[in-house]
């Protein structure tokens, strides 16, 4: 089962694929001519369908599989779930807090994450990296970033 | 020529134009380094600065900015895994393994030493040829470019390690697929978007190459909780930036053979940098063979050098189509064109006949940028590579740091930091079942030139294929894949008896 | 530049607030929909600039936001507006196209339209050595079969080029439907298509062949100007070739939604007092543009009676044949 696996994905892949190109318009226009915006993808779809059923049949014999490579611990996975997680929350904050703060906050978040305890790394290293960052780009450079609804909307 | 040449030595060598040359290359190499700040942002920031300088000096100053992005883009390739701009992605798939058998010294320097002869030998071409090659951009038309990307597709099977090749074709389809979110080039129709506003430009190559490397590389060094290898640690020494006798040996005929390769591609207005890139690393992969020391993708210094001289002289050969036509083969000169005429002059054939000493000292000033970003580069190294000394559990949020910022600096748009974060998870997966994402990358790049020319194509020949018959330079390309592909079906057959 | 670090610190972290409150010309932010370098950034950064050196306004900012042909900085704009009524968002005629079509729901009225204050004019151009000398024979040509002749432009089907190309099909009575237009990525682009004998001819503004029609490689066989313009007196303009058709490509400011009387009044002062200024004589003779004069209410008015042009057209080219 574990050799057909990356088959079986790659032919779920090309059907859900396939099924959202059927929902690509035609403007009546471009249906008279030979290729239309459907006609790329709709072949995409079929090739990569057919490579994953050659996969499934004929699965590749000599498998190294990675899995003995990640380490199994619990807090590994833990931390790369967590920093996943922060990742998300950046893109949320990154609007009402604005680049500067939002990039402080996080990277202080997965350093913490990553085992780091010290205060001094902790904030040195968010702080330094965000703030070198934010000169440069602002002051240096002259590129505008917006300063965060947080700090703007309330007027 | 040799008239010229003399009026392009007296303005570019003036105090004023080497500071120009000088700003230029500082600004673009730390621009370079930082992801999501591209030399397209890096030449428009440049922009109004350039409007109290007279065009000579505007000009040089903004193609400085342009190379030398080009130049330190490279760097944080190397170090964390994350392309500092598109052209540099293929730099990623030797230049970090490189670095984490503790030798980022030496990877570096051989990206700076590939950079500087790509630039060199490409500004030479340029020099002697720029008028002469109008006519090879002018040449090439919609159906070739087709048959190019076609071509290109080939160079799928040489990313693919052994026994992979199915796999690495799966997912060049993958990055095709990836490719055609977003509106489409020819009819405008917004496809696989989900209605959402955010996806109506499709997803940026930035976005894929920072995801599936930068990003994903992260997820596993936490994942496979493994210290680097004790020699990473290793600080570089200064004897690394010189090249030994051996190493020069074998990344010379690379870098001579990329910088034509890199050059050509660069002329061609619908091509890039980042395509050069791609097609000679696949090419020196083909040349050197399967024998080749280190195998490719594992830190080979032909595959750090063949990307990196390609890039540069692709950058540089830029310049014929804006130069002699007038025309922008990209978005970068695309913004220098704006700025020219901003300036009064008007790019095109008329233009080393009306503005000698404008056409002739850009040229000459490349040769003094290039020379002048060696000298800024290679000191640096050391203290780049000493990056790597940082311990993994500080620098690994710093790098994913780096990619998110990169990503939403490309866009300020938050969503494309989720868009990211769901395709490094995917990646990660996908290398999990043992998937080749280079070729991933390869079909992203091809996919959306592909299908915006072959259906322009098929307009213009009312949905005919002899295009492909009646225009020689489709006609040979076209060939040339069919017999690749042949040959290398046949010696698959007889290596596996498949 | 430690002075430069202090007052920008100082403003974007602490004043930030205080300084996006009101709308008086001492402060001025610019919205753009499109990224550095193109030609909504430049049109912008030009005004910014000419505004400051006439002392028009005190300070001036720039942001851009691109994305979806400029619906993203749109939508930043609708999301705005209680914030700031001191931000002009710069777009051009693609707007309304944009607006017509069923995935942006999105319409210029929402904003309140300030001024256009330069265009580029819709044309036709061949390659020089083209076998029609001028417009009737091409048009001789359309007649005998319509199919027969490709023209390239620069925008994808159904925006901008298309239209031009659609508009002139309508006056010569013939059915936009039968137009052959190959669309390409960039007006650069399509220019470069037409001199490498792609296509024979080219349905553009005239701003994105400018270098090549004074090398004269490329001709223009009519502007849909309603003057012959200054930059190629020797261009007839439709009007006077006997087909009623003008076809601009206005470029100009959008304020907020729902703007108080008093300060669109200001804000169109303000445009006014520009179009006087000689820094932006400078700008405009220094990029080649057109000037064009829309201003307020007149500019809404105008914007409608062009959006019915582009719904007629746009519907023309979809219906059956």
């Amino acid at each position: 089962m574990k050799a057909r696996l990356p088959g079986i994905a790659l032919v779920l892949i090309a059907a859900v694929y396939g099924m959202q190109v059927l929902k690509i318009p035609v403007p009546s226009a471009d249906a008279l001519e030979a290729m239309t915006p459907r006609t790329l993808p709709a072949v995409l779809a079929v090739a990569l369908g057919f490579i994953g059923l050659v996969m499934v049949v004929r699965p590749a014999s000599s498998e190294t599989s990675m899995e003995a490579s990640l380490s199994g611990a619990s807090n590994v996975w833990l931390r790369a779930v967590g920093l996943l997680l922060l990742g998300l929350l950046f893109a949320m904050l990154i609007d009402p807090l604005g680049v500067l703060f939002a990039s402080a906050l996080i990277l202080a978040l997965a350093l913490y994450l990553m085992g780091i305890r010290r205060p001094v790394v902790l904030i040195g290293v968010s702080l330094g990296f965000s703030a070198s960052l934010w000169l440069l780009l602002v002051v240096v450079l002259g590129l505008f970033l917006h300063p965060g609804d947080l700090w703007t909307a309330d007027v | 020529m040799f008239e010229g040449l003399d009026i392009g030595i007296q303005t570019a060598f003036t105090p004023f134009n080497v500071l120009m040359v000088m700003t230029g290359c500082f600004a673009g190499t730390f621009v370079g380094m930082l992801p999501g700040l591209g030399p397209a942002t890096a030449v428009a920031l440049m922009v109004p600065v350039t409007y109290s300088l007279d065009p000579a000096a505007a000009l040089i100053l903004m193609a400085g900015v342009y190379y030398g992005a080009a130049f330190g883009g490279s760097t944080s390739s190397i170090l964390i895994n994350a392309p500092g701009d598109s052209s540099s992605a293929v730099t990623t798939f030797d230049g970090y393994p490189l670095a984490r058998q503790g030798r980022a010294g030496k990877a570096l320097a051989i990206a700076a030493w590939a950079s500087f002869s790509g630039g060199m030998l490409s500004a030479g071409a340029l020099l002697f040829a720029a008028p002469l090659l109008s006519i090879v951009a002018l040449s090439f038309q919609s159906p070739d470019y087709f048959v190019l990307m076609l071509m290109g597709l080939t160079a799928v099977s040489a990313l693919s390690g052994p026994g992979q090749v199915l796999r690495s074709y799966a997912m060049a389809i993958l990055g095709m697929m990836l490719a055609t979110i977003g509106t489409d080039g020819i009819s405008g129709v917004p496809r696989l978007t989900f209605g959402q506003l955010e996806l109506i430009d499709g997803l940026s190559f930035l976005l894929i190459a920072m995801a599936t490397y930068a990003l994903a590389e992260v997820l596993l060094v936490v994942l496979q909780n493994k210290a680097p290898p004790e020699n990473a640690v290793h600080t570089t020494h200064l004897r690394d930036l010189v090249l030994e006798r051996n190493e020069i040996r074998e990344i010379a005929p690379a870098i001579g053979r990329h910088s034509l390769l890199g050059f050509f591609i660069g002329v061609l207005p619908g091509a890039g940098a980042t395509l050069a890139s791609f097609l000679s690393y696949a090419v020196e992969k083909k040349f050197a063979g399967a024998g080749a020391r280190p195998p490719f993708g594992h830190g080979n210094l032909r595959g750090v050098a063949a990307p990196e001289s390609a890039n540069n002289a692709a950058s540089t050969g830029a310049f014929v189509p804006l130069l002699t036509l007038g025309i922008p083969g990209s978005g970068t000169t695309a913004i220098m064109l704006g700025a020219l005429i901003a300036h009064g002059l008007q790019p095109g054939p008329r233009l080393y006949v009306d503005h000698p000493e404008v056409f002739w000292s850009v040229i000459v000033s490349m040769f003094l940028g290039n020379l002048m970003l060696l000298v800024i580069n290679l000191p640096m190294t050391p203290w780049l590579a000493r990056l790597l000394r940082v311990p993994q559990p500080v620098l690994m949020p710093v790098v994913m740091m780096f990619c998110l910022l990169g990503v939403y600096l490309v866009s300020f748009d938050a969503m494309d930091i989720l868009v990211m974060i769901i395709i490094a998870v995917a990646a990660v997966a996908l290398r999990w079942l043992q998937f080749p994402l280079a070729p991933l990358l390869l079909g992203f790049v091809l996919g959306g030139y592909l299908e915006d020319n072959l259906q322009r194509t098929l307009i213009l020949y009312d949905g005919g294929w002899q295009f492909l018959w009646e225009r020689p330079a489709s006609l040979v390309m076209a060939v040339a894949t069919l017999v690749f592909v042949g040959w290398s079906l046949l010696r698959r057959n007889q290596a596996t008896g498949l | 530049m430690l002075e430069r670090l202090l007052v920008t610190l100082v403003v974007w972290v602490f004043c930030a607030p205080a300084a996006h409150a009101s709308a008086s010309p001492e402060e001025l932010h610019f919205l753009i929909p499109g990224g550095a370098g193109g030609g909504w950034d430049t049109t912008a950064r030009a005004a910014g600039a000419a505004l400051l050196s006439a002392g028009l306004v005190a300070q001036v900012s720039y942001e851009n936001r691109s994305g979806a042909g400029g619906a993203k900085g749109f939508a930043y704009m609708l999301d705005r507006r209680a914030r700031s009524e001191a931000v002009l968002m710069v777009s051009s005629t693609p707007i309304l196209v944009r607006t017509l079509r069923p995935e942006f729901q999105q319409n210029w009225r929402q904003l309140t339209p300030v001024g256009a204050v330069i265009g580029d004019f819709g044309a036709l151009m061949v390659r020089a050595d083209a076998p029609w000398p001028n417009l009737e024979e091409l048009i001789k040509a359309l007649q005998c079969n319509p199919r027969s002749i490709k023209f390239a432009g620069g925008s994808n089907r159904g925006d901008l080029d298309h239209l031009i190309l659609a508009a002139a099909f309508e006056a010569f009575g013939l059915s936009p439907r039968d137009a052959r237009y190959v669309p390409y990525g960039a007006g650069g682009a399509a220019t470069l298509a037409l001199l490498s004998g792609e296509t024979p001819a080219m349905a553009a503004t005239i701003g994105d062949a400018m270098g090549p029609i004074q090398d004269s490689a490329i001709r223009v066989l009519a502007v849909a100007s309603p003057e012959r313009l200054q930059q190629l007196p020797d261009v007839p303009t439709f009007n006077e070739l006997g087909f009623d058709f003008e076809f601009l490509n206005w470029r100009g400011f959008f304020a907020v939604p729902d703007l108080e009387q008093a300060t669109l009044h200001e804000w169109t002062s303000l445009l006014e007092a520009l179009s006087r200024a000689p820094a932006w004589q400078q700008e405009m003779q220094r990029h080649g543009w057109i000037p064009v004069t829309h201003r307020g209410p007149e500019f809404a008015a105008y914007l409608d009676r062009q959006e019915i042009q582009i719904r007629r057209l746009l519907k023309a080219l979809e219906a059956p044949r």
